[in-house]
């Protein structure tokens, strides 16, 4: 008999006569994971529903979700829409913004500052995602091994791990940066290099976690084994949070990244690094702000929407109870 | 028993919760009165408004408005708005205070225990005296130490120590003892008792286990779905219940004197009828079995030949297999340690020591003890999922199929990503003789399996979080059994459940056990549900089996002095 | 707890060890040539080869390791590059520097976090106004911090000096940090002037890091104000006040304390780009110069020295952990 989703609880509900649950409760304090929220005996609904739905993304929340959106659509496409080419004087020098057909001014030479906003936004956003998608794929299989495996290749990949963890992490990036030379690519590098030791800390954790878990240990009774463990009853617990932490982490690299092309440590001029862009215009500040501050507010604007949404994508799949 | 002015009354008490837009009635046109040192007991089962009385009491649900509450509560005459009542938090604390369920977290775990206590009795020589009075022995050494450093049992000492510190008129104690071993609870009901009648305050003690009711209290106050459908003085509501509803908890009961041979508490004839059905199409056919013995078949020749009759008939193979083997399980000598906090030998705790247990073809055989006393340990080493570090095991039954594992928590044991079907499919997939079903076959025998576990077919389709408790547990024994094991391991399949619910799970498993014809290993602490289920009971302490005897006699057959402890625990 | 704290103090050693030979290494691989760098383009070969010989760069590599190693042991930690300086001298007037700005900046930071968490505290309304302001904080580089508090501080109100450490001259008997130079003088003037300067520099590094600390300390606030044991406390009588003190803040202490590390550790960017825009005479503006002039053996010095800071500080808070939490001490 065909049965919505509904029905099929009902289905259940009836089929079952007493049938609520008392949990034990836990022998020991889990850890760092989120209490319980309040003393009421009633958390569970009336038929069990409550424990599945977390809590509604606020308003607040989906705009920063939509904020997302336009920022990446605006680093894609910004380089078209940039209103003149980026890396030549455009017009008078230091024209303030809202000026005529400047809406964000000109710099000291009179290069478009909106123009020049646009594409390093697309450079910048692109090196963070490049950079982050290489330190959490190169430390998630790093956290795997460690994590899956366990016994001695744990606790030499975990050693290697903290020494990368012990050591400041920019320090190492801006020496890599200085070793490999002035282009954007060797901050990349750099940053990735100090980056990977988290998401394997991070990854590792989480896979011995969830490998601890009862229905991890009834599926190898059941006889799963390997590969198929991983993928079908370990890593969908593990991933959610790879990719939140993903998320949350892009605005982070956007920052570092910006910390190191204002110290000279991305391409040269005249390519347009928002960092190495404030940096250049520091010393217009008291006559001209808006030549530093402009980039700067760019790189402050897509940090913070990653930052923001990423965080709200995490308060959900916590309210879900992943 | 005073009977003089009561301390507590409660008038037609009802509590709402609300949630996302729905509101739940928790609490309906209660009526209750506590009289000085009473003690008066709330029972039912999980979401009967125990609790939320015991709450309200104690003036502890938010007032923010997700909580309503209609009636009149009055303490020591004092009459009171439930719930939204600014007075609540001079009551709270003073007249009113609580002991919790959960000894191991309700301490900080920041704060000697002296410095918790100090701050209620003034000094630490009062201090000392509060533990006195609830029979700590060294109390000066305990209120140096950290929560951490102590025993369940203890820390729920202290916990009482503290609520009686304030000398309330009224304690709450709210399960107090169900996280605790059955020794242990017994003590620590007693010191609860005799220093709550000490001190001469009234007690509100909220639990699901009748027997530990009639134990404690004066009165009893049964409730169901938020209301109170009897009342009255213990022995009355014990002796002789009116109600059909307290009738159905007593008759969930697990004591020590249950008829073995006839399945326990309110019976769900569907699920017999299921079994009844199941049980009858898994024989061996004579001349197979009569091959097998005469040693004219090789394993593999025994389980082509089953598996091809299992193609034939829809019958999964395996259910033919485990009538063949004649010991099903054997533990030689097993030693088993772990690495504590601490280097070299000094760190290691040893928590098996030489355990030898054989669990006979078609036999049950049920392992007793306390937490720590190493039974999961042993079930775990039987199971394969932990490694001895000395001793053998040897399963029989087609290989890696010799033995499935019900866990405790069988909500948790079940992947929540996956359906009822994918987890079921899954399990017939990994094994040798379901692995050469056809994808049909495999479809059938799951839906097969859920109908013998007593669920309708539509659990097929639903993931485990949509389930109660009750069904995720039969869904974990589906899976154990869909390619039926030689051994069943059941590792406290009931303790999570409550009674009605655990009654049918243990007649399920009998059931089963009968009509597949396979061999039970059943942990558990509790010494009248291993009677009821097993042939045999090895009963464990410190790592060691130290007696073993028939399920039936239980009772008067145990002679150790832990073995009698037990006992007279369960008895209590 | 001894060999709790001396277990940690061995693990400081291999760290460091670590971060000494990847500093060394990534200077061999660099792309750099330090010799030009030194004497400039237009050297004879000759000189090149007097050059090689003075930094040492003809011995064999593990020999060039070793002496670094022993050198920075013993203070030495070599000639930079551009300035033809030993390095350990050009650095002792400015790792006070840094240390002065970073020791109020870290100060800056913990005052806010626990302003910000306590606020938070209260919820309603408040909290999720706070949590837009959290993550703007957060979002917000250094450097941009820095500027918009020059913009107002300094060129609209007048308020603050936007450069330099001092109006006035430096003390003879300096301790390189001069509000305690100052105090030291008793001149409250000269004291004031310098925290004046400090002012802005310390609150554009210590920003972001009082944020990131403020979550952290009020989700851990959350964490423990809804725990079991503060509902024992809550069924005693205790205001929600009294549990703060006595309960919530002890147990959100130590995730806090070991953010306050991991945020040191980030700051250390923000300490480099803050000196540049207040020209600050620090760690950071040197190796800001290094990195431009790619003199290789400063900026091995100053990561090496910067590194070493921040893992003893890591260490010191683990051991701190240890005493506010027995459940680490004792195991």
């Amino acid at each position: 008999m065909p049965l919505s989703r509904k029905g099929i609880q009902l289905a259940v509900a009836e089929a079952a006569g007493a049938r609520t649950l008392v949990r034990k409760a836990p022998a020991a304090d889990a850890g760092a994971g989120p209490a319980p929220s309040s003393p009421s005996p009633c958390r569970r609904g009336a038929d069990g529903s409550a424990r599945r739905s977390g809590p509604a993304l606020g308003l607040g929340d989906r705009l920063a979700l939509g904020a997302v959106g336009v920022v990446v659509v605006l680093a894609i496409v910004g380089p078209w829409l940039a209103p003149y080419v980026a890396t030549v004087p455009s017009g008078e020098a230091f024209l303030p913004p809202l000026s005529d057909g400047h809406l964000l001014g000109t710099d000291a030479i009179g290069m478009d500052i909106l123009s020049r906003v646009l594409v390093g936004m697309r450079s910048s956003l692109g090196a963070a995602v490049v950079v982050t998608l290489a330190a959490a794929a190169f430390g998630t299989v790093i956290g795997v091994l460690a994590g899956f495996r366990g016994g001695w290749l744990d606790s030499a990949l975990m050693r290697v791990t903290d020494l990368f963890l012990a050591v400041p992490a920019t320090i190492i990036a801006m020496v890599m940066a200085a070793a490999l030379g002035q282009t954007l690519g060797s901050a990349i590098i750099g940053i990735a290099v100090v980056w990977w030791p988290l998401y394997a800390r991070l990854v590792r954790g989480e896979v011995r976690r969830v490998v601890a878990l009862p229905h991890v240990t009834a599926a190898q009774v059941s006889g799963v084994k390997g590969w198929r463990l991983l993928t079908r009853h370990v890593a969908p617990a593990v991933s959610p949070t790879v990719a939140v932490t993903a998320s949350i982490d892009i605005g982070g690299v956007i920052m570092t990244l910006a910390a190191l092309s204002f110290l000279g440590l991305g391409s040269p001029a005249p390519t347009p690094e928002l960092g190495r862009m404030a940096a250049d215009g520091m010393r217009y500040l008291l006559s001209s702000w808006w030549i530093p501050v402009m980039p700067s507010l760019a790189i402050t604007v897509m940090a913070f929407v990653f930052n923001y949404a990423g965080d709200a994508w995490r308060t959900l799949l916590r309210g879900r109870g992943v | 028993m005073t009977t003089a002015s009561p301390v507590l009354t409660i008038d037609d008490l009802t509590v709402q919760y609300r949630a996302r837009g729905r509101t739940v009635t928790a609490v309906s046109d209660v009526t209750l009165t506590l009289a000085a040192g009473e003690c008066l007991g709330l029972v039912g089962e999980s979401g009967s408004g125990k609790s939320t009385i015991g709450a309200v009491v104690q003036g502890i649900l938010p007032a923010d408005g997700s909580v309503t509450a209609t009636g009149a509560v009055a303490i020591d005459g004092r009459p009171l708005v439930p719930v939204t009542d600014p007075a609540w938090r001079e009551i709270r604390g003073r007249a009113v205070t609580t002991v919790f369920q959960d000894p191991m977290r309700s301490l900080d775990p920041t704060m000697r225990i002296g410095r918790m206590l100090d701050r209620y009795t003034g000094s630490a020589d009062a201090s000392a005296e509060a533990l006195e009075r609830v029979q700590i022995r060294d109390p000066r050494l305990v209120l140096r130490k950290y929560p951490h450093q102590l025993s369940g049992g203890m820390r729920q000492r202290i916990m009482i120590a503290l609520a009686l510190s304030r000398k309330p008129s009224i304690l709450v104690a709210d399960e107090p003892t169900t996280a605790l071993d059955v020794s242990v609870q017994a003590e620590v009901l007693t010191v609860l008792k005799e220093a709550a009648s000490d001190a001469g305050c009234g007690v509100i003690f909220v639990t699901h286990d009748l027997g530990v009711a009639h134990h404690m209290c004066d009165r009893l106050a049964v409730l169901q779905r938020g209301r109170v459908v009897e009342q009255g003085p213990v022995d009355e509501v014990i002796g002789a219940p009116t109600h059909e509803y307290t009738r159905r908890l007593m008759a969930s009961r697990l004591t020590l004197d249950l008829d073995r041979s006839r399945p326990v508490g309110p019976v769900d004839d569907a699920v017999v009828a299921a079994m009844a059905d199941a049980g009858a199409e898994s024989t061996v056919p004579a001349d197979l079995t009569r091959r097998w013995d005469a040693g004219e078949l090789t394993w593999d020749a025994f389980v082509g030949e089953t598996a091809a009759l299992g193609a034939a008939t829809g019958t999964p193979p395996a259910h033919l297999v485990s009538h063949v083997t004649r010991t099903s399980l054997s533990l030689n000598g097993i030693s088993k340690s772990y690495r504590g906090h601490g280097r070299g030998k000094r760190g290691l705790h040893q928590v098996l020591h030489d355990v030898s247990l054989e669990v006979g073809y078609r036999e049950a055989v049920a392992l007793v003890g306390e937490s720590g006393s190493g039974k999961s340990t042993t079930l775990k080493i039987a199971a394969g999922i932990e490694k001895p570090d000395a001793g053998t095991v040897s399963r029989q039954g087609v290989a890696g199929e010799g033995t499935q594992v019900v866990f405790q928590d069988a909500g948790a044991s079940l992947t929540p990503w996956l359906t009822v079907e994918q987890i079921l499919l899954e399990r017939i997939e990994h094994t040798r003789t379901g692995a050469v079903l056809s994808k049909e076959a495999r479809l059938a025998l799951a839906a097969k399996t859920i109908g013998l576990v007593g669920l309708p077919p539509e659990v097929l389709a639903a993931r485990p979080t949509q389930l109660s408790g009750g069904q995720q547990q039969r869904v974990a024994i589906a899976r154990a059994v869909a390619v039926p094991p030689s051994v069943l391991l059941c590792d406290e399949p009931t303790s999570a459940l409550d009674v009605s619910v655990a009654c049918s799970v243990l007649n399920l498993i009998s059931l089963l056990r009968h009509s597949l014809g396979i061999s039970v290993l059943f942990v558990t602490h509790d010494l009248a549900a291993a009677r009821l289920i097993a042939d045999r009971v090895a009963v464990m302490t410190a790592g060691r089996i130290v007696e073993t005897v028939p399920g039936e006699r239980l009772a008067h057959d145990l002679t150790t002095e832990y073995g009698r402890r037990l006992v007279d625990a369960s008895l209590a | 707890m001894l060999s709790f704290t001396l277990r940690r103090l061995a693990s400081v050693v291999g760290v460091v060890l670590f971060l000494a030979l990847a500093v060394f290494a990534l200077g061999k691989v660099g792309n750099a040539d330090p010799v030009r760098t030194y004497i400039g383009a237009n050297a004879s070969a000759e000189q090149v080869e007097q050059a090689r010989a003075e930094l040492g760069l003809d011995d064999p590599l593990l020999t060039q390791f070793w002496n670094f190693l022993t050198g920075a042991v013993q203070g030495d930690l070599g000639i930079s590059l551009s300035t033809k300086h030993a390095i350990a001298d050009d650095l002792s007037t400015r790792l006070p520097a840094t240390l002065e700005l970073a020791g109020w900046a870290l100060g800056f930071a913990v005052i806010l976090a626990v302003v910000l968490a306590a606020v938070a505290a209260l919820g309603g309304k408040v909290a999720a106004v706070l949590r837009f302001v959290f993550f703007s904080a957060a979002s917000a580089p250094a450097f941009l911090v820095a500027m918009l508090g020059v913009l107002v501080f300094y060129q609209a109100w007048g308020l603050l000096p936007a450069s330099g450490r001092t109006s006035y001259g430096v003390y003879d008997d300096s301790t390189g940090f001069y509000v305690i130079d100052g105090l030291l003088h008793a001149s409250p003037l000269y004291a004031a002037d310098a925290i004046g300067h400090l002012i802005l520099p310390a609150v554009a590094a210590g920003l972001a890091p009082g944020v990131a600390l403020a979550r952290v300390l009020s989700d851990g606030l959350g964490a423990s104000m809804s725990s079991p044991f503060a509902r024992t406390a809550r069924a005693m009588g205790e205001s929600e006040t009294t549990i703060l003190r006595r309960h919530g803040l002890r147990n959100a202490s130590s995730p806090a304390l070991s953010m306050l590390a991991v945020q040191a550790g980030l700051m250390v960017s923000s300490l480099v780009v803050v000196e540049q825009v207040f020209a600050w005479n620090g760690l950071g503006t040197y190796l800001a110069n290094a990195i431009a002039a790619g003199d290789f053996n400063a900026i091995a010095a100053v990561s090496l020295i910067l590194g070493v800071v921040y893992v003893v500080l890591n260490a010191l808070v683990e051991v701190a952990l240890a005493a506010v939490d027995p459940r680490v001490r004792l195991g």
